[in-house]
Formats: structure tokens, C-alpha cells, sequence
């Protein structure tokens, strides 16, 4: 089978911003990249397909400038028969025109069966979400990320039906087409691209940094693994390098042996009585998948409880109400033995709770971090008992990085960092704070699997100094090994 | 040999071209190297108490822009912080008192307040309450910041409210981090220096236009007690006086005769100069002013 192969120059002001040698993917197959965010993946795929801006980044492929490269048959190929799913599904969308009209425009509207692609993707009946997920303006009527990404998802699917010849030099690019939804509708978007690969054969990227798909792809489409390649972009020193996923290493890595390692003294450290209610809606927990019944949610020193709920159902909001950063109608939370509600001042958290009681890792490293900052700044502003040198960040960041950390590392800003940085940073700040009481939202996202494991020691040492963990990630096959059954909990709203 | 000359040609080349791209930058080039031409030309042509008068007039200008921008900053660092804390708090009646003081100071016209400042000035220094240039500048200044800081106020408030609804915010706060040290440390002086600076520099356009405009206002007689002598020199004032008033006058001279111009230039240059000087200063913190936000990218 034919490879594409690419080495991928990419520059910014005479800046190298991205250096990609052997960027290789087969014909006819279905290549999942993985990689921390920031590396490049999109950056590169977007560089093949011809859709980079020459006037404000300087382009090589294979040796070409940009606008011959964008000449040549390759490239003409990929733009004009294939289809480019963004990351980024706002962007993606125009505000001003009605997602069922954008579901027909250009050559996508030549297939006219949006009811059967949306079905698919939606599992519901057509009529239950057209009218209020499809027949609407993106603005003002916000349809969700998840919801978003499902019509790019269409769009792309849509694209595959109206094409008459299908030819392995289509390239379908899905960046991270999975990002913003749950296990469920994620698995089902896979079912829906396989069940079109296995009709057309046509050649995809798939770009992801959800590595528990290895997982799904294994365990339902194992016939179909000689037609799926696992790649994963790392750093090599300046450069990024394109290597094979061992997909089996992923596969029969032992999560559990972190939940066996860390049986913690069980203290209730903190608890959360279901019911709250916030944004007129009445958020409760479970501890079953498939029914209502309440519990109170408890986090107990040296063990992780795991809190799971679909994408927007509002698992962030409720670790924002128990740092007191949302205010809600009516709640009950027990940090240890001080009881807080809805009556309960504001500076009772900045007083007793943050810094001192609890601490929270943010989902999203780029929002919370103060990206003009210096990498060293970020740990030298936390109200640690002594101060940080140089050498003690240099030291601590030694723990979760692959990559020695130098000197100039820690006097970069932390704008300057690819995402995967940015989060190992985000979360070393929130694990050097010391707190008893820890909150992740979604802690591993943007990381590729080298920092996944060692993250994952890093937690495992927090649970044996007692600390108590409050879990909120959509990466099951990862968390769901290493929680205890009676510590998993499910958000759900009710009417 | 010639490759030294190339690299220097490159070089250069490379340089004019930053140059050219950074149009602040250019405009400071262009700046200096007006006013310094102005003070070659004007050693030349203008008598040397006419030559005192007119720079002394520009120094005093821009020394008291500057106390403007030092005042501004610090009134309106200081209010900024004042509404956010009050606001915090919740407490009605000191958010009542507070926006009472500040809408004070927003719903008079900026030259209105500065014109019934003066007026208080003048009776201060003819009583020599304040005596010296110095002083007088300096409370020259404080009555014009008086009336300028709510551009920073407002701008500093927009910093706040703009990072206080991030997660880059509440993720510090989460942290035990003061928010003292977040609005300050990490909200200004991290992420809103440029802004900042680019509001002084345009801060700095405004008060010498007010000022200019201020002492043709009190040079028309306002009151019997406020007089132009009672101030220190600057543009605006000298620009009033009678002789730089005839220079002006002499401009409106070139359309019935056109070969009078090269006269301006030797005969009438106190006039000239000081309009000069005005509108080059206006022209050129204007200019840096927009380069600066687009080198900057604000």
C-alpha cells in the first residue's frame, strides 16, 4: 500500500514553530495521531491540506515553498475530494446562517439525506433535535460543543456520500472531532466512520489525544485492526517526530495497580449533599448509571472519588460550587467539619478553603494560566511556606516532564509552550499547594500517554500522603481501573 | 571588503525596514529629528528672548503632560481598585456615595473643569499661595489629571472585568494567591502594560490639547482676577499672546500674497512656531499612539 510521506517545515517570523521530518500516514487506512496537544498535529494536517495562511507563516513541504506545494496533484487532491473536520466546531460554523443551511452548502448539499446522518449520530429520533439543535442560528441559540461537533461530524459524513468515485487519495481529517463529547457519543461517531470506511476505503487521519480509543477500537472492530495505525507526534529535542503507538503498551498497562497501591485511611474529607440546585436546574448525584437515586457525594482522604456525566451536564460547575466560584440557589457542602450553604459568605473559601483546605486543577491549561507569566512565576506566586529557588521548580518539573528541564525552560512564558506543557504545569501548581482536599477537571487533557503515566504517579504519591481527590474526566478506560466501584458517582439534572 | 558592504547595506536595509513596519517607533524618529531641525532653524533665524519663550513654553507643556500622566495613572490605579473593592463588598450605600464621586468628575466637561480649576489657580497664585513655576505646574497638573484619570479608571476596570471571568483568575484565587497581587501583579502589570502605556501616551495628546485650548480661553478674559500672566509659560499661552497672534495672522497674508511665504520662515517665526509645535506634538503623539497599539496588537 502506497505511503504519503511529508517532512513539514513551519515557520513564524523566521521563528521555527513547527518541524515535522517523515510525517507518514498509508493510503486506504485510518491513522489515529496522537500526541500532547501543541505539538503540531493540526498544525501539520492543516499544512498538507493546503489551508495555512502564506502571508503569515512561511510553509516548506518536501522541499517546496507553500504555493507550489498547494499546486501540486497531492494537495489538489486532498482539498478537492476530501474534507477537513476542525477542532475547533465554533470556529467552523457562521453565526449568521442556519446550521440546516450550512448542512447544505457548497457540494455537501448535493447529498440531501441530513436526516438519516443526523439519526445516526444522534440516536434519537430526527424530530426530537432538529428543530431545536439544527433548524437554528449558532448564535444566539448556542447549541452545545458536543452538539456542534455532531453536525461537523455530519457534514463530513455528508461529504462522503455525494462523492461518485471513491479513490484512496481522499483525505478525511477529523482534528480532535471527539474532544467535546462523552464515551457514548464518541463511540458512536467511531461506529459511523468505520461503517463508512468500510464502504468507501478512503484514507483518514484521525487526530486525538483520547488514547483510551485504542481501547474501544480493540475490543469492537479487532477484525478491522490491519486497516488502523496508531501514530503518536513527540518531541525530539527542537523537532517533532512521528512514531508508532504501541497501541498494546497502552493496552495492558495496569491502572489497577495504582488503586491497589493506594489505600488510603478513608477520612470523610469533604461531601456534597445531592440536590443542588443552580441555573434553575436541580443537579443530583448517583452512584447508579441507570437510576435516580440520590447520594450524597463524599471524598475521602487517601482514595479518588470519580464524578462521570455527559458533557454539559454541569460536572464543572460542581467543583466551581465547592470552591465557592459559582454561586448556587441551594446547596450543602461538609469541607471536614465546617458546613457551608448558600448563605454562606464569600470569603469564608478565600479565608479557610482555597490554598489551605482544597485546591482545583482547571480543565483548560490555556485559560488558567497567566500566559504572559514565566514558567517559574506560576510557582513562585503560590503562598508556600518557604520560598521556591530556581532549582526546586527545576526539580519539581522534573517529576512529569520527559524532557530535562533547564534553566531557560522555567524563564520561558508559559504562553510560549505547546499544551501538554501547559497542563503539567497547571497541575503541578495545584499539587504543590499541599491541600488535603484536590479537584481535577479532566486533569489529563492535551497530555500524551508518556505524561498520562507519569501523572498517574503522581497522584498515586498524593493518595499516599492521605490526600483526598475529586475526579471529574471523560477518560474511563484510564480512571475506571483505578476507582473503587463505590466511589464512582454519576451527575445528573432533574427536571 | 564588499562583503562587509553587503551585510552593512543588508543591515541597514533590515533596520529601515523594522523601522518602517513599526510606525511608533518611526514617529519617535520623526519627532526628534523635527524638533531637532526646529531648534537648528530657529538658532538661526529667531532673536534669542523669542527663542527662550518658546521653548521654555514647550518644556513647561510637556513637563506638566507628564505630571498629567503620573497623576492619571495614580488617580485612576486608585479609583479602579477603590470601585472594585467597593462594588465587592456589596454595601448600597457606599456603591451610592461612590458612584455620586465618580459620575461627579465624569458629567462636567472635561474643559469645564479644568477652566473653573484655573480660575481657583489663578486666585491661588495671585494671592501667592503658589509661587514658583514649578508648584505652579505641578497644581497646573494635578487640576487637569483631575479630569483625565477616569480614561484609566475605565480602562483598568474593562482589565478586571475581563480577567476576574476567566479561569486564569479564579485559578489563582483557588491557589490562596492575594487578589491584590492578581489584579496588580498579574492583571496589570502582566497583561495590561501595553494597554496602559498606550493610554498615557494618548493621555499625554489630550492634556496638551486641553491646555492649549484652557489658556486661549482664559486669554479671551474669563475674569477680571484670571489673567494669562498669572501662569507659566506654555504653548497654549504664548500661542495667545499678541505677537505670536500677529505671526498668525501673517499666515492669512499669503492669499492676496503668496510671495510673502518665504518671509514666514525668517520674519514670523514665534507664531509659526509654537502652532508648529502644537500640531507636530499632537500629529506625532497620535501617530505613536495608533503604532504603538498595532505593534503591540492590542
Amino acid at each position: 500500500m502506497k505511503e504519503f510521506n511529508f517532512n513539514i517545515e513551519i515557520a513564524k517570523k523566521g521563528k521555527e514553530i513547527v518541524s515535522i521530518e517523515k510525517y507518514r500516514f498509508t493510503e486506504s487506512k485510518i491513522t489515529f495521531l496522537f500526541g500532547e496537544s501543541g505539538i503540531g498535529k493540526t498544525l501539520a494536517n492543516k499544512a498538507i491540506f493546503g489551508l495555512l495562511d502564506e502571508s503569515l507563516l512561511d510553509v516548506k513541504i518536501n522541499g517546496l515553498n507553500y504555493s507550489a506545494f498547494k499546486k501540486h496533484e497531492v494537495c489538489r487532491d486532498f482539498r478537492n475530494n476530501g474534507f477537513f473536520v476542525f477542532q475547533e466546531p465554533s470556529s467552523h460554523l457562521n453565526p449568521l446562517i442556519k446550521i440546516s443551511e450550512q448542512m447544505n452548502e457548497g457540494d455537501i448539499g448535493g447529498s440531501r439525506n441530513d436526516k438519516e446522518v443526523l439519526e445516526q449520530l444522534w440516536r434519537k429520533q430526527f424530530d426530537s433535535f432538529y428543530k431545536n439543535v439544527i433548524d437554528i442560528y449558532p448564535k444566539p441559540y448556542r447549541p452545545s460543543g458536543g452538539e456542534k461537533q455532531r453536525v461537523l461530524a455530519a457534514m463530513a459524513f455528508k461529504k462522503l456520500r455525494v462523492l461518485k468515485n471513491y479513490d484512496s487519495r481522499n483525505l478525511y481529517v477529523f482534528d480532535e472531532p471527539t474532544g467535546n463529547l462523552d464515551n457514548y457519543f464518541r463511540n458512536v461517531f467511531i461506529d459511523n466512520l468505520i461503517e463508512q470506511y468500510i464502504k468507501h476505503r478512503f484514507t483518514s487521519v484521525f487526530i486525538t489525544h483520547d488514547y483510551s480509543i485504542v481501547a474501544y477500537i480493540q475490543k469492537r472492530y479487532s477484525k478491522l485492526l490491519s486497516d488502523i495505525e496508531y501514530k503518536e507526534l513527540y518531541r525530539a529535542g527542537e523537532k517533532s517526530k512521528l512514531r508508532k503507538f504501541d497501541s498494546a503498551e497502552f493496552l495492558k498497562y495496569d491502572f489497577k495497580k495504582l488503586a491497589r497501591n493506594s489505600k488510603g485511611s478513608g477520612q470523610l474529607k469533604l461531601a456534597v449533599k445531592s440536590g443542588i440546585k443552580v441555573f434553575e436546574r436541580e443537579l443530583i448525584f448517583s452512584k447508579n448509571e441507570d437510576t435516580n437515586y440520590r447520594a450524597s457525594l463524599k471524598v475521602n482522604s487517601g482514595e479518588i472519588t470519580y464524578l462521570k456525566a455527559p458533557s454539559g451536564e454541569g460536572k464543572t460547575t460542581i467543583l466551581k460550587i465547592i470552591m465557592g466560584l459559582v454561586k448556587a440557589d441551594e446547596f450543602a457542602i461538609r469541607f471536614e467539619d465546617k458546613i457551608v450553604d448558600q448563605t454562606t459568605l464569600p470569603k469564608f473559601w478565600s479565608e479557610v478553603i482555597w490554598g489551605k483546605v482544597a485546591g482545583i486543577v482547571f480543565q483548560h491549561a490555556d485559560e488558567a494560566l497567566n500566559l504572559n507569566s514565566k514558567v517559574k512565576e506560576v510557582f513562585q506566586a503560590l503562598p508556600l511556606e518557604e520560598e521556591l529557588t530556581d532549582l526546586d521548580i527545576i526539580s519539581k518539573l522534573n517529576e512529569i516532564f520527559d524532557e530535562e528541564i533547564t534553566e531557560e525552560f522555567i524563564n520561558k512564558k508559559t504562553g510560549q509552550l505547546s499544551g501538554g506543557q501547559k497542563q503539567k504545569i497547571n497541575l503541578l501548581r495545584t499539587f504543590m499547594l499541599d491541600t488535603d482536599i484536590i479537584l481535577l477537571d479532566e486533569p489529563t487533557s492535551g497530555m500524551d500517554f508518556n505524561s498520562i503515566k507519569k501523572f498517574l504517579v503522581m497522584l498515586q504519591k498524593k493518595l499516599k500522603e492521605n490526600k483526598a481527590i475529586l475526579l471529574v474526566s471523560h477518560n474511563e478506560d484510564i480512571f475506571d481501573p483505578l476507582v473503587d466501584e463505590e466511589n464512582r458517582y454519576y451527575l445528573k439534572t432533574t427536571d | 571588503m564588499q562583503t562587509n558592504m553587503k551585510k552593512y547595506i543588508s543591515r541597514a536595509k533590515d533596520f529601515i525596514s523594522r523601522v518602517y513596519d513599526n510606525k511608533d517607533i518611526l514617529w519617535i524618529g520623526i519627532y526628534i529629528s523635527g524638533m531637532l531641525l526646529l531648534i537648528l532653524w530657529d538658532s538661526l533665524f529667531l532673536n534669542a528672548p523669542a527663542f527662550s519663550k518658546v521653548f521654555t513654553a514647550y518644556i513647561n507643556s510637556i513637563f506638566a503632560g507628564i505630571l498629567v500622566i503620573v497623576f492619571a495613572a495614580v488617580l485612576g490605579w486608585g479609583a479602579a481598585l477603590a470601585e472594585y473593592y467597593t462594588r465587592k463588598k456589596g454595601n448600597k450605600y457606599l456603591i451610592t456615595i461612590w458612584d455620586l464621586f465618580v459620575n461627579m468628575f465624569k458629567s462636567v466637561p472635561q474643559i469645564i473643569g479644568i477652566l473653573v480649576g484655573y480660575i481657583f489657580l489663578a486666585i491661588l497664585i495671585s494671592h501667592e499661595v503658589i509661587t514658583g513655576s514649578f508648584f505652579q505646574l505641578f497644581w497646573m497638573a494635578v487640576t487637569i489629571s483631575f479630569f483625565v484619570f477616569i480614561e484609566i479608571k475605565e480602562l483598568l476596570e474593562e482589565r478586571i472585568e475581563y480577567y476576574s471571568r476567566s479561569d486564569f483568575f479564579n485559578a489563582m484565587l483557588c491557589c490562596g494567591i492575594k487578589e491584590s497581587r492578581i489584579i496588580n501583579y498579574e492583571i496589570f502589570w502582566k497583561n495590561s502594560r501595553d494597554h496602559i502605556i498606550q493610554k498615557l501616551i494618548s493621555i499625554l495628546g489630550i492634556t496638551i490639547f486641553l491646555q492649549c485650548s484652557i489658556d486661549f480661553i482664559v486669554s479671551v478674559g474669563l475674569t477680571s482676577g484670571v489673567s494669562l500672566t498669572n501662569f507659566p509659560n506654555t504653548l497654549g499661552n504664548v500661542l495667545a499672546k499678541l505677537d505670536s497672534k500677529q505671526d498668525i495672522l501673517a499666515m492669512g497674508n499669503l492669499f492676496s500674497d503668496p510671495l510673502y511665504l518665504p518671509k514666514l520662515f525668517t520674519t514670523h517665526l514665534q507664531g509659526i512656531n509654537i502652532a508648529f509645535l502644537i500640531t507636530f506634538t499632537l500629529l506625532s503623539l497620535y501617530k505613536i499612539s495608533n503604532g504603538y497599539l498595532r505593534r503591540k496588537g492590542l
